[in-house]
């Protein structure tokens, strides 16, 4: 398996707070990847760092053997955890422009999830509810032939049913070479489609393993063991 | 890429602004037929309520030069420094090609602008045959601009009014840049930049122009010698000439070096916390 991240030392300081403290992390193409830890812990940090949306204070950061720039944001697709859609423009603006600016966007794969949800692409953003939106914004995301793929607490502030059609859409339209990094902390809900996890902590990576060897050699699940090692 | 950026950006503000002109235009032509109604404003009796007309449409015209200004800013920083910009920050885009595609928006439309406020105030105070009067001279006039006595100054002065408007949008646009560089409250950091940058601009302009101008005016002297008295005249047009070259060059030198500072911003100090 070839490797799709790597950092080394890598570390963020805003001000005087540590964000991500010198931090070494290899993760290997064609996994479904659990980015786990409590609020505060550095996963968006992470996340937007992989996303060239912040710039890391020291340390080196590859995606597929490239710094993060104009031939990582080819290759990686990013779900942050905020909507970023603008209200006054259509989803189908957004099918256009995904269209035009991503050469691996599936137009079509995106109009076929839309037409199963139900949602109209000739509605402005601004009607749709938020969890409508954040449908939208995950459907634009995955409908893309990445080779990263970054969702950022994807799950959170959904309601159930919500979720489990979030996770299904995760599970059903990757390629088995992608990877796909999902950042959370609602484990449970997750960690059935996971193979592997990284639980971050403090700027720190505390732990990073198979999820069949935590379960077979450990005799817990993902959320149980979370919730040992981050035991208030 | 470029090409693409510059698409959407025109695709996203262009009914709006549109919008806005529109009406600023309606305001002009309503405020025209009231002051008319009124007795119009050359008419040795100006009526208060005519003059108040003028005066509220000359306002408007410029609220909506400002709004068209400050909205092409806001548009590049809410859509490269909010939430949008996790979007426009992650297309595969150059730094340069960002800020030229909006920045070309821009441009166009503070170009558009000024011409718009131009012909506003035009159907607000000229008549018919003041217009009339006015296209057949304008060919003479333009011919008679560059061939005065100094035609370097006019140059100079039709390059400034050409370069005007990028300068006026990477300045507001390197604001943004440096606003996004506070942790908290960035608009207010940016609208605070943006006033700092005009004031420091200022300064340093004045600072400059007092500390050439009496070289530049030695320069230009004409000394004339009678039989009894030395009379010593100053150059106006060359003295204006050397004057707005070096106001042109530190205006030049100030929108490159913002282009610069907000290329390495993005490149390398984009802060979407």
């Amino acid at each position: 398996m070839s490797v799709i991240l790597e950092c080394e030392n890598l570390t963020k300081r805003y001000g005087a707070r540590t964000a991500l403290d010198h931090i070494n992390l290899k993760l290997e193409a064609g996994r479904i990847i659990g980015l786990l830890g409590p609020n505060g812990s550095g996963k968006s940090t992470l996340i937007k760092l992989i996303n060239d949306l912040l710039s890391p204070t020291e340390g080196i950061l590859r995606i597929a053997g490239h710094a993060p720039g104009l031939e990582t944001k080819k290759i990686v697709s990013y779900l942050p955890e905020r909507t970023y859609l603008d209200e006054n423009l259509k989803v189908s603006s957004y099918i256009s422009y995904f269209t035009d600016f991503y050469e691996d966007f599936d137009a079509s794969r995106a109009v076929d999830m839309l037409q199963r949800l139900d949602i109209d692409p000739d509605l402005r953003i601004k009607t749709l509810s938020k969890g409508t939106q954040e449908k939208v914004q995950l459907i634009l995301v995955m409908s893309r032939r990445a080779r990263l793929y970054c969702l950022d607490e994807p799950i959170a502030g959904v309601d159930p049913a919500a979720r489990d059609y979030i996770l299904s859409t995760i599970i059903n339209n990757y390629d088995e070479n992608a990877t796909i990094l999902i950042s959370t902390h609602l484990i449970s809900d997750v960690e059935n489609i996971l193979d592997e996890v990284v639980f971050i902590h403090n700027g720190n990576i505390r732990l990073q393993a198979q999820v069949d060897d935590v379960r077979c050699n450990q005799g817990k699940s993902i959320d149980e063991l979370f919730r040992e090692v981050f035991k208030c | 890429m470029l090409r693409k950026i510059f698409k959407y950006e025109w695709k996203t503000i262009f009914p709006l602004l549109l919008g806005v002109h529109c009406v600023g235009l309606a305001v002009a032509v309503f405020c025209r037929i009231g002051i008319n109604l009124m007795g119009g404003v050359r008419s040795e009796n100006v009526s208060i309520m005519a003059a108040l007309l003028l005066t509220a449409a000359i306002m408007a015209i410029g609220c909506v030069v400002f709004y068209t200004y400050f909205y092409t800013g806001y548009r590049f920083y809410k859509s490269v420094f909010t939430q949008q910009g996790y979007l426009t920050n992650t297309l595969p885009v150059t730094a340069d090609q960002l800020i030229w595609g909006k920045g070309l928006t821009a441009v166009i439309w503070v170009t558009i602008d000024c011409l718009w406020a131009i012909a506003a105030l035009f159907v607000l105070v000229l008549s018919p045959e003041d217009v009339a009067e006015l296209i057949r001279d304008l060919p003479e006039a333009f011919s008679a601009l560059f061939h005065t006595k100094a035609p370097a100054l006019t140059w100079l002065l039709v390059i400034t009014m050409l370069l005007t408007p990028f300068f006026m949008t990477i300045q507001i646009y390197v604001a943004a840049a440096i606003g996004n560089l506070f942790t908290g409250h960035k608009l207010l950091a940016t609208i605070c930049s943006y006033i700092g940058i005009s004031f420091i601009q200022q300064v340093f302009s004045l600072v400059i122009l007092a500390a050439t101008a009496p070289h530049m005016a030695q320069f230009n002297y004409q000394v004339k010698q009678t039989s009894e008295n030395v009379y010593t005249t100053v150059n106006v047009a060359g003295f204006m000439t050397n004057c707005v070259g070096l106001s042109l060059a530190f205006t030049v030198l100030c929108a490159v070096g913002f282009y610069f500072l907000s290329r390495y911003v993005l490149n390398h100090k984009l802060n979407l916390e």
